[in-house]
């Protein structure tokens, strides 16, 4: 029996299809202003990898993430903390630490052994610290997302940015290229003031080995690095951590079809 | 659709109502609006309507006065322009919202208005509203920010003053014995109160938590007499009422003055049931009694400084407040707490840090929320109740 | 390994940059005597912290504000969690260490600042704490949270319950909260009152006040002889955060007058072209040298007065315990900086506002809107209307005065620029 696992981002959506304990097939798609429309999409594409024809193949459907209430072939939905730290515990069972950096926030959560939530923290208020920086950030370099971590992988002499804000951080950026400091050191310094951010939120929560990073910036090496340098820890890295939420609800999804769970317990339905 | 939503369908839906009571109808609709029917009724006979801004005001001298003690909320209010010339962006939700319905009239029924320094924000509203807003009468009274003998004395002579400011502008009499049958009947609105809530300890209990706030609520603005009679016949109707038969995550909900029904259907909706709380409009507005012996004014100085379940605003009662907590959590089967705070307000705030403490000691599950008086974020919240229900219901909670 | 007491460390880092102040400015061309006296003073407070702690000495946490007559009197030592802290801010990380604390980001810098100082360790645990629960909620809140810091659970505390009103009445009932303040130190520190010093003590601070009265004065001239916030900083430290009437205090209120009058005679204003006199609103924030450097040089403006330096004391009538302890009562209810103007109603504030424009000639009004002084922020509306009754233009900011990082200087520099450009100030 196929299932799947939905995550409706703000700037991405994600799907995994999985059998019995094996991923079948995943997508990523760019959000659209529809959850409905963007579960869709991802949906399709992941289907078609699958091969299988249809919605009605999938024997399960769990949402997670901003879009979850909303869509209508959403069998079930819980929380996208519940969603990352299964996800990241399946990969990685040594997990006690997910980071979870999106595109609009930014979550710690806090694991047992047996991959359960016992505690969580999120930064959602403000973009600093979440993937809508590095996007205004590359934005303002004129480069891509790539591009702008590659450079800042260059420098060894990140400069001091002051400004948390991102508005304040954008104009403070301007005013260090055009006074002709290097972009690498530029873009260093913007991952180093993100990492603070970052780390200032893990530490409101504490942390235990191993840390894990999920969500689109956990592919951002530089990031990543900072991230090390600042805890004195290795963070572990896991293949495709962008979609580890949607993998995460594909697993609910195994255990609901599987009748481990309680169904009585459940918590939202559509 | 699968066999399986079938059956999460029928055992999930939160919405179904237990108690067909028609005064709970009522409740709600009171609660739910500014002026109520039994209100209206009140001042088409002449009477007035005394608006109490914050806790620590004995509405029993109003109520002995002969008026209606009004708890003011900003129930409905739709933004805070008004109060934007008055106010900035650092000053609390609430108090921006209340100034701004009293700006546009919404509350131009009241007689009068009476306070006390609960903290910076409300302050401050009174000297705006005094400044701004055409209320006839205006008191403030200063209450004390720690329990003690001398401090009951300081508050019984700041309720001497209220007392006579009160006689002195609406020209009336305000006497030992009045004093004492609203103490009394105030008692009466607390005890049956405290009956209801023990309706809540039950593992299918067929109270929710909304419901029990609108009740608590509706009784802040109608007169007692009238309040205390369709209590009695609530409390048979619950009786009557169905049992719960789902198994949904009992809540303990902690906060200042929260009137904001919203925020519990939030939480009930995802899986949780609000059984117990240590709020204003809750737990520390009805379980203790005043005194009915001896000098009215000072024992309702005593109930107010030292015997009513206290908040942050009093300095030094965190380990009284921890242990109400730890026997509400016992008696009412509780297996997590939520605490919400609003924006900018520094006693729950620093207050959400010494829960976190103690109940990360003895390993409860906590959840700290904060989010404006009419709530903006709810997406935000809907993520961290679902999160937090979900955490305690797959796994208990062991920290590794 | 022997685990360091908390603050020790700190303060010896504290003592031993000051002891290199002094070694500076006494290396300088023209050593400045009245920092020199400054430094002493504040070394000297220092050390008698770190004796304390080496030597399980008693040791009060206290606040400003909190009758340090009295802690003088009975020879107590007392120390406030967040003076050097603040004092030492630029050479330590403590506003990112905050940050990692899970204190809500909506609150004052200096509360929080206090809050991750006791859970971090990096103050002294004290004998006994004296909690003050005015003029702000935080400040109740704040210590609520030290009780419930592991360290200090078990610290006896008794808390100074301020009223809320200005009456004789208030006062007698706040020297009566002193009195069970005295017993309560009696009992918990085992020192005892002594009257016969308190009054030396009281007779002392009433000269540092007279003193530092006339040095106000003198900056009400045009132009002002001293730099902004220059005797604020100086004296709210050297009466409130030292031992209570110390000799030295009241010689450096001396110097302060006779330099500024040296300087009024030979007609030196601080700026050689004075051309904006200010009324700071609020207390002096810990990043005002950039603010105040920015403003002479750009603008020849100067911050004649700010609510840290304007306070007008009452003498205390010294003759009898009750007048003494009343005195000391009106003096921390009604005087002492910010308590003033943010414990009761908006009055004193107005009133005060009003005031220093007409004494100081204040071409304008600039309000921080400090973050933790939510009461203030909401008196903006009376703020308007006074200035605009004054015709005086009034700049409404909001400021962390205890975090730089808040609104940063060059978006500050920015408002300011625009409203002096707007109003013609420049």
């Amino acid at each position: 029996m196929f299932v799947a696992g939905c995550d409706l981002g703000s700037a991405t959506g994600k799907v995994v299809i999985m059998r019995s304990n094996s991923i079948m097939s995943w997508s990523i798609v760019q959000s659209t202003i529809s959850p409905e429309k963007t579960a869709r999409l991802a949906l399709e594409i992941a289907l078609k990898k699958a091969k299988l024809s249809s919605l009605a193949d999938l024997h399960y459907v769990l949402g997670t993430g901003y879009g979850r209430q909303v869509v209508s072939f959403i069998t079930e939905n819980l929380s996208e903390i519940t969603c990352h730290a299964r996800g990241a515990h399946w990969l990685h069972p040594e997990t006690r630490t997910v980071v979870d950096v999106g595109g609009q926030d930014c979550k710690v959560i806090l694991l047992n052994s047996a991959g359960k939530v016992i505690d969580f923290v999120m930064n959602d208020k403000c973009a600093a610290g979440t993937g809508k920086f590095f996007e205004v950030m590359a934005r303002t370099f004129d480069c891509s997302l790539d591009e702008f971590v590659k450079l800042s992988l260059q420098s060894n002499t990140p400069a001091n940015i002051t400004k948390q804000c991102s508005v304040f951080a954008e104009s403070e950026v301007i005013t260090l290229i055009n006074s002709g400091i290097d972009p690498a050191d530029i873009a260093a310094g913007l991952v180093d003031s993100i990492t603070r951010r970052i780390i200032a939120l893990i530490h409101r929560i504490g942390y235990t080995p191993d840390i894990v990073f999920t969500g689109g910036c956990a592919k951002n090496e530089s990031l990543i690095r900072s991230i090390e340098k600042a805890l004195k820890v290795n963070i572990v890295r896991l293949p495709n951590p962008q979609i580890i939420g949607a993998l995460g609800a594909a697993l609910f999804a195994l255990e609901r079809i599987r009748g481990k769970v309680n169904n009585k317990n459940s918590t939202n339905v559509n | 659709m699968n066999e399986f939503s079938y059956f999460i369908n029928t055992n999930s839906n939160l919405k179904k109502k237990m108690c067909n009571s028609k005064l709970l109808k009522e409740f709600k609709e009171i609660a739910n609006n500014l002026i109520n029917p039994a209100l209206q009724s009140w001042k088409n006979q002449n009477g007035k309507v005394i608006g109490c801004m914050y806790p620590f005001i004995p509405e029993e001298i109003i109520s002995a006065a002969g008026m209606l003690p009004y708890r003011m909320k900003a129930t409905n209010s739709s933004g805070t322009e008004l109060s934007e010339s008055c106010f900035s962006q650092i000053n609390c939700t609430y108090v921006r919202h209340l100034f701004d319905l009293g700006m546009r009239g919404e509350l131009k029924f009241l007689d009068g208005v009476v306070t006390v320094n609960y903290c910076d924000h409300i302050r401050r509203l009174f000297d705006n509203w005094k400044s701004k807003i055409n209320t006839p009468y205006m008191h403030f009274l200063s209450f004390p920010k720690k329990r003690g003998e001398e401090q009951i004395e300081a508050y019984r002579k700041e309720l001497v003053k209220f007392k006579i400011s009160l006689e002195k502008f609406f020209n009336t009499n305000i006497t030992e014995k009045q004093l004492r049958s609203a103490i009394q009947c105030h008692n009466k609105t607390r005890q049956l109160l405290r009956k209801l809530y023990e309706l809540r300890k039950s593992k299918n209990s067929s109270i929710t938590g909304a419901e029990t706030l609108a009740i608590v609520m509706a009784g802040t603005v109608i007169p007692k007499e009238i309040y205390n009679s369709l209590l009695n016949q609530l409390l048979k109707d619950y009786n009557q009422a169905e049992k719960n038969t789902k198994n949904l995550v009992r809540i303990m909900l902690v906060g200042g003055e929260i009137d904001n029904l919203k925020l519990i259907d939030i939480i009930e909706n995802l899986g949780g049931l609000v059984v117990a709380d240590y709020l204003g409009y809750g737990f520390r507005y009805i379980w203790k009694d005043v005194d009915e012996e001896g000098d009215s004014l000072t024992a309702l100085a005593r109930y107010q400084v030292m015997e009513r379940p206290a908040d942050p605003r009093i300095f030094g009662t965190s380990v009284e407040r921890n242990d109400y907590i730890k026997k509400i959590i016992g008696q009412f089967s509780v297996e997590g707490i939520i605490s919400f705070r609003l924006p900018q307000c520094d006693l729950w705030g620093l207050d959400q840090i010494n829960l976190s403490r103690y109940l990360k000691k003895n390993k409860i599950p906590y959840l700290a929320l904060e989010d404006e008086y009419i709530l903006k974020s709810i997406g935000q919240l809907k993520t961290r109740i679902q999160a937090f229900i979900e955490s305690i219901r797959e796994g208990k909670y062991v920290k590794n | 390994m022997l685990k360091i007491k908390p603050g020790l460390q700190r303060f010896y880092e504290y003592r031993d940059r000051v002891k290199n102040f002094i070694t500076q400015i006494e290396q300088s061309p023209e050593p400045n005597p009245i920092l020199l006296r400054f430094y002493s003073l504040v070394l000297e407070n220092d050390e008698k912290t770190i004796d304390c702690i080496e030597n399980n000495k008693p040791l009060l946490s206290s606040w400003y504000g909190n009758a340090p007559e009295i802690y003088a009197a009975m020879d107590i030592h007392a120390f406030n969690v967040v003076d050097n802290i603040l004092a030492h801010q630029p050479f330590y990380n403590d506003l990112e260490g905050m940050d990692k604390c899970a204190i809500p980001m909506d609150m004052c810098g200096l509360i929080k600042l206090g809050v991750y100082a006791v859970e971090v360790g990096i103050v002294p645990t004290p004998t006994a704490m004296i909690a003050m629960l005015q003029p702000c909620d935080a400040q109740i809140a704040i210590h609520e949270v030290w009780k419930n810091t592991d360290n200090w659970f078990n610290v006896p505390t008794f808390a100074l319950d301020a009223p809320y009103g200005n009456s004789e009445e208030d006062y007698i009932y706040f020297a009566g909260e002193l009195k069970r303040m005295i017993a309560f130190l009696e009992d918990h520190v085992n020192r005892k009152m002594d009257y016969d010093r308190l009054r030396k003590i009281i007779e002392e601070t009433n000269r540092q006040y007279e003193a530092w009265a006339e040095y106000n004065e003198l900056r009400r001239s045009i132009p002002c002889p001293h730099g902004s916030f220059l005797a604020s900083k100086i004296g709210w430290i050297i009466t409130q955060h030292i031992t209570a009437g110390h000799p030295g205090a009241t010689e450096i209120f001396k110097l302060l007058v006779s330099d500024a009058e040296d300087r009024l005679k030979a007609k030196k204003g601080w700026i050689k072209k004075e051309k904006i006199r200010i009324l700071w609103a609020d207390l002096v924030p810990t990043w005002d040298i950039p603010l105040a450097d920015w403003l002479e040089k750009e603008y020849g403006a100067i911050v004649v007065m700010d609510f840290q330096g304007y306070t007008p004391y009452s003498y205390i009538d010294t003759s009898t315990e009750e007048s003494m302890l009343v005195g000391i009562a009106k003096r921390n209810l009604s005087e002492v900086p910010m308590i003033r103007q943010a414990r009761g109603t908006i009055d004193i504030m107005i009133e005060d506002i009003t005031r220093i424009v007409k004494d100081y000639k204040c071409d304008c009004v600039i309000f921080p809107g400090h973050v933790g002084h939510k009461d203030q922020s909401a008196s903006i509306s009376f703020l308007k209307e006074l200035c605009r009754d004054l015709g005086v233009p009034l700049l409404a900011l909001t400021v962390d005065n205890f975090d730089p990082r808040y609104t940063p200087i060059d978006v500050l520099k920015r408002q300011i620029s625009e409203f002096f450009d707007a109003h013609g100030l420049r």
